[in-house]
């Protein structure tokens, strides 16, 4: 479990990124990071891992403090970044060279991922582009088996092939131990996967629910319902036609469109945080 | 599990920087032989401190380069996090790049430069018979001498390669830009601090004939193996070397070995707390 007691987080004293944050996230869960250009997402992720430390209040991974960097947690935990830098070797030898360190660590997995990205195992690195280092760091990061996994803007860079192929590989192998984030702009590459989703937005998390929590208290309709309309909180025009958002009377699941979600909760962010307090 | 030292994870991390290095440490290589050839045919052997000045020079530079190839990926932004977070301790990390660094760079530098003396001696010799340069037997010189004494090897040569090395360190982990300029800046600013501070003891604590000039050289309180300072007078310059005694000689290489340990250890405290 991550847990997150009254952080802050600055670079510089007058704009802080983050002002007495609290959050938990269980296991079990695909969590989907969204915000603004630099809300604190990728901070968020890097605070996870250790990369950066608190300023004031704590974040525990299971207990253990990530700032500590100890070799017990950081088996546990693996970060793709959204900058990639690997050694110039192949990716089968950078994978025997790390793999090691990973007690979960499978090298048949890695090279079945390695395939479904249709990558050569054997050629260099250096002689990569940007899209295939992140498909050998995803393979890699998947096949390490650690139980959290931070993905900092995973599918930029990534080709609609390699898109599918990183949602089916990244579904495959989740399992209810496990805890994923993925911080993203993209939320329609991703939308299938996500079950948790964390809004952040003004120096604080806006939102914190599971999509079931979310379609239950929202209905997504795809068409311009009537502003006048009593249960419309939100409209707004997304690139598949206009989205309107009601409070759900029903208490039946929808689906969750999270674009719109994104947007209504950056607009009228007070509004939907009552409603889902309710 | 231990978090602070597993042989396992060190065994790791060294064979990861092997393969990761290797053709770095290959060219580094290939660049020390070919400078030792081409400046000690500059030099020649004909004069043994030279040579001494030589394999030291050569020795803290390549020395830093080295280190700089060890902690570079500290520095850029799209490895580090790779580093970072790889599962061992940082006193793992820090101790597998001085494994390179330290224990595995001076003894293959030192048998190098042994080697390729020994092959241009031989070949000048076999080839040239008669040359200008002359080239005398390596174990009679001056490099043979320093390196085969383990105190006198530590007083000067390692004493300076340690100074570099741990500065250059600090300086990679500090700064993520100018940091050979930093580094250079330091170092010549330490050295004049000191060297200003070995004047001053000379001028006071020993007996110089009046009219001596005090030279300026950096690194001449150390030229004669030695702790103390040269001076010179009369026309032509007569040279002298006036030594402190023991006890100031034992408390300068305590210093210094506290300063290296103070460096290393800063160095290691900045791995540690290092953050992006």
């Amino acid at each position: 479990m991550i847990t997150i007691s009254n952080l802050t987080f600055w670079y510089s004293k007058q704009n802080k990124i983050f002002e007495v944050l609290n959050l938990e996230l269980e296991a079990g869960h695909i969590y989907g990071l969204l915000g603004k250009n630099g809300a604190g997402k990728t901070t968020l992720l890097k605070l996870a891992c250790g990369l950066l430390f608190p300023k004031s209040g704590s974040l525990a991974i299971d207990g253990l403090i990530p700032a500590k960097r100890n070799p017990g947690f950081l088996s546990d935990i693996f970060l793709v970044p959204e900058e990639i830098s690997l050694p110039s070797l192949s990716p089968g030898k950078f994978a025997e060279n790390q793999g090691g360190f990973y007690p979960a660590y499978d090298p048949a997995q890695f090279r079945e991922f390695l395939e479904k990205f249709q990558l050569d195992a054997n050629q260099n690195c250096s002689r990569m582009s940007h899209g295939q280092k992140k498909k050998v760091l995803i393979a890699f990061a998947l096949a390490v088996n650690t139980r959290y996994l931070f993905l900092d803007e995973p599918t930029s860079g990534l080709d609609i092939p390699s898109k599918a192929a990183f949602r089916s590989i990244l579904a495959a192998s989740f399992s209810s131990e496990k805890t994923v984030i993925l911080s993203t702009h993209m939320v329609r590459d991703l939308e299938s996967l996500i079950d948790g989703v964390i809004i952040l937005d003004n120096r604080k998390i806006i939102l914190n629910r599971t999509l079931d929590q979310v379609a239950k208290k929202l209905t997504f309709v795809h068409s311009l319902i009537s502003a006048s309309h009593a249960e419309v909180i939100f409209s707004v025009k997304s690139e598949l036609g206009p989205v309107s958002i009601s409070l759900n009377s029903s208490g039946i699941a929808g689906d969750v469109d999270l674009e719109a979600l994104f947007n209504a909760c950056i607009n009228i962010p007070d509004k939907i945080s009552t409603h889902f307090e309710h | 599990m231990n978090e602070t030292f597993n042989i396992n994870r060190f065994r790791l991390l060294v064979m990861r920087q092997w393969s990761e290095n290797k053709k770095v440490y290959f060219l580094l290589w290939g660049v020390i032989s070919l400078s030792i050839v081409l400046l000690s045919a500059i030099i020649g052997n004909s004069d043994n401190n030279e040579m001494g000045l030589l394999y030291t020079l050569l020795f803290c530079v390549a020395g830093c380069v080295m280190c700089t190839s060890l902690f570079s990926r500290w520095s850029d932004p799209g490895r580090s996090s790779l580093f970072l977070l790889l599962p061992a301790s940082s006193f793992e990390k820090m101790l597998s790049g001085l494994f390179y660094g330290i224990i595995l760079f001076i003894p293959v530098y030192s048998l190098n430069f042994v080697f390729i003396r020994y092959i241009m001696t031989y070949l000048v010799d076999l080839y040239l018979p008669n040359n200008l340069v002359h080239y005398t037997s390596f174990t009679d010189s001056r490099i043979w001498e320093t390196v085969s004494a383990p105190f006198r090897f530590f007083n000067f040569q390692l004493m300076s390669f340690l100074f570099a090395q741990s500065l250059c360190m600090i300086s990679i982990l500090s700064f993520r830009k100018r940091q050979l300029m930093i580094f250079s800046l330091t170092v010549l600013i330490l050295l004049i601090v000191y060297n200003t501070g070995v004047r001053t003891l000379v001028l006071n604590l020993t007996h110089i004939p009046a009219g001596t000039v005090l030279s300026p050289g950096i690194f001449l309180p150390y030229s004669s193996l030695s702790f103390g300072y040269i001076g010179f007078t009369g026309t032509p310059p007569v040279f002298e070397y006036f030594s402190f005694i023991r006890q100031i000689r034992v408390i300068n290489d305590l210093i210094w070995f506290a300063v290296f340990f103070l460096l290393y250890l800063t160095a290691w405290y900045k791995l540690k707390e290092r953050q992006l």
